[in-house]
């Protein structure tokens, strides 16, 4: 009875306290990581608003996993592979319902047309666009992050030569674009 | 042209000045703090999984009780519920013979505790008619010899109060039958035979003092009859209509006026079993009496008998039977 108690009592402190690490961990990697995060989120889905939401379903994934993370890098590294993944789930979503869905009015642009607009005036971010999702990952996650290939391979679940190659194909790519661009 | 570290630096930078404009809304941290919520307990969220389960399961228990209760009850219903009328053989009639044989005893004990709570009350009130009434009444028996002192008139008019060889209500409850079969037959058969036309004399009706001189007395015996006393007593039937008891009364009607002698001889002549009296007016026992069990003959024969065999006691008993006699007045006027 007694050991029961102690038991009881100790899964019971031991879980507030692990929710008490994963939401310091929460507002700890929030501070640090998120804007870069939403930036890359934005990067891969072209949208503000569903990158935030992307992000931030991430860090709550973390939070439910904390007890097996237990660690900031690889919570960082666990972010990353969340918003990548999400990312993808979100563009195939899109593609849905780009195909089903009308053509918005000319005269009735979003909140985030104008910074979209601008982010896509850069040539190199219009060359980006023309890339397969895989080689854009690997490229995005490679100058922008600044990602190792191990990482990047974590990240997008592949092995390291599988990100050489759709890193060396997504610079291909983007030579002849900027070329034909200049 | 550039080789292929600077398109790598051209890539980047191009790639991170076109994330400078872009700057996620504020509120970021507490949207993901709402999201996150508070955890329900443990508790609380074990006891909605088991009430979950329990009612997903309640309609499974339900149905299972229903139909354990639904085949408790038809077993029930089989066991104790009414059968059909065919083919259950002699068991069918198990119940309706029951009913009527409990039917059948509770009227049986109801009419057996009938007739004896109506036999009792029968038996007391003909204990009562027999002995109170019929001695009160004017033309009963007392009014046969009511006028005279003679012991034995007074005697048949109260049976109870001059029995001195048992209880009066013993002898009371003997039936008018044994009467004809008792002591008091044999003493009334000289004084039936010897009947005289004096049956008309009126001594019956006279007064019941014993001091006053009957005058129109006659000292035979036989002058009186059970046959004139129905004359005299409309009810003679019960009293003097008895011969034993006519003959006794209608003898000692035409009594000898309290003379213990002549009383004695005539109870000697009306009695042959009763015992002379003696001198000193003291009567003996008889034997006849003595066998003769003063219950189950007529009261007022074996008491008539007895007393008459007294003189005293006739006399005390004539004199209540005076004081008790409302005719005696009318017997008087008679006289």
């Amino acid at each position: 009875m007694h050991v029961t108690e102690t038991l009881v009592a100790d899964v019971a402190l031991g879980g507030v306290s692990a929710d008490l690490e994963a939401e310091r961990a929460v507002t700890e990697l929030y501070s640090v990581h998120y804007r870069s995060l939403v930036r890359l989120a934005v990067m891969l889905v072209r949208d503000a608003g569903t990158a935030e939401e992307v992000v931030q379903e991430s860090f709550i994934a973390m939070h439910s996993g904390w007890r097996r993370l237990r660690d900031s890098e690889k919570a960082l590294s666990y972010l990353r592979q969340s918003v990548v993944n999400r990312s993808r789930s979100v563009l195939r979503h899109r593609v849905v319902v780009d195909r089903n869905a009308p053509a918005p009015a000319p005269d009735m642009p979003s909140a985030e047309h104008g910074a979209i607009a601008l982010f896509e005036r850069s040539a190199v971010i219009a060359a980006l666009r023309t890339l397969p999702a895989r080689q854009r990952e690997a490229v995005v996650l490679r100058f922008y992050a600044d990602m190792s290939e191990a990482q990047i391979a974590d990240a997008m679940q592949i092995s390291r030569g599988a990100v050489k190659s759709h890193t060396a194909r997504a610079m291909q790519a983007l030579r002849t674009v900027l070329e034909q661009a200049v | 042209m550039s080789t292929a570290s600077e398109r790598e630096a051209a890539l980047r930078r191009a790639l991170q000045s076109a994330a400078e404009y872009i700057e996620p809304a504020p509120g970021g941290l507490e949207r993901i703090q709402e999201r996150l919520g508070h955890p329900r307990p443990v508790l609380i969220a074990w006891l909605e999984a088991a009430w979950t389960v329990v009612m997903m399961r309640a309609p499974d228990v339900i149905e299972a009780v229903r139909r354990q209760a639904a085949t408790v009850l038809r077993l029930v219903w089989e066991r104790f519920g009414p059968k059909q009328a065919a083919g259950h053989g002699p068991m069918r009639w198990l119940r309706p013979l029951t009913a009527m044989s409990v039917a059948v005893f509770v009227i049986g004990a109801s009419v057996y505790v009938g007739l004896e709570s109506s036999t009792g009350a029968f038996t007391i009130g003909a204990s009562f008619g027999a002995g109170g009434v019929a001695g009160s009444h004017p033309n009963g028996r007392g009014g046969n010899g009511g006028g005279t002192p003679d012991a034995t008139g007074a005697r048949s008019s109260y049976p109870l109060a001059s029995n001195s060889s048992g209880s009066p209500s013993a002898c009371n409850k003997s039936s008018s039958t044994p009467r004809f079969q008792g002591p008091g037959s044999q003493s009334t058969t000289p004084s039936t035979q010897s009947s005289s036309p004096t049956t008309s004399s009126p001594p019956a009706t006279t007064p019941p003092t014993s001091s006053s001189p009957p005058s129109s007395t006659t000292p035979n015996p036989g002058s009186s009859s059970p046959s004139a006393d129905p004359g005299v007593a409309p009810d003679a039937g019960q009293t003097s209509g008895n011969p034993a008891l006519a003959g006794a009364n209608a003898s000692t009607g035409t009594g000898v006026n309290g003379d213990p002698a002549r009383l004695s001889t005539r109870n000697a002549s009306v009695s042959k079993s009763s015992a002379p009296a003696d001198g000193t007016g003291k009567s003996r026992p008889l034997s006849t009496d003595q066998k003769y069990n003063p219950c189950s003959t007529p009261k007022p024969k074996s008491k008539h008998t007895k007393k008459t065999s007294s003189p005293s006691t006739a006399t005390q008993t004539s004199a209540r039977l005076g004081r008790t006699q409302p005719d005696g007045g009318v017997a008087a006027k008679l006289d």
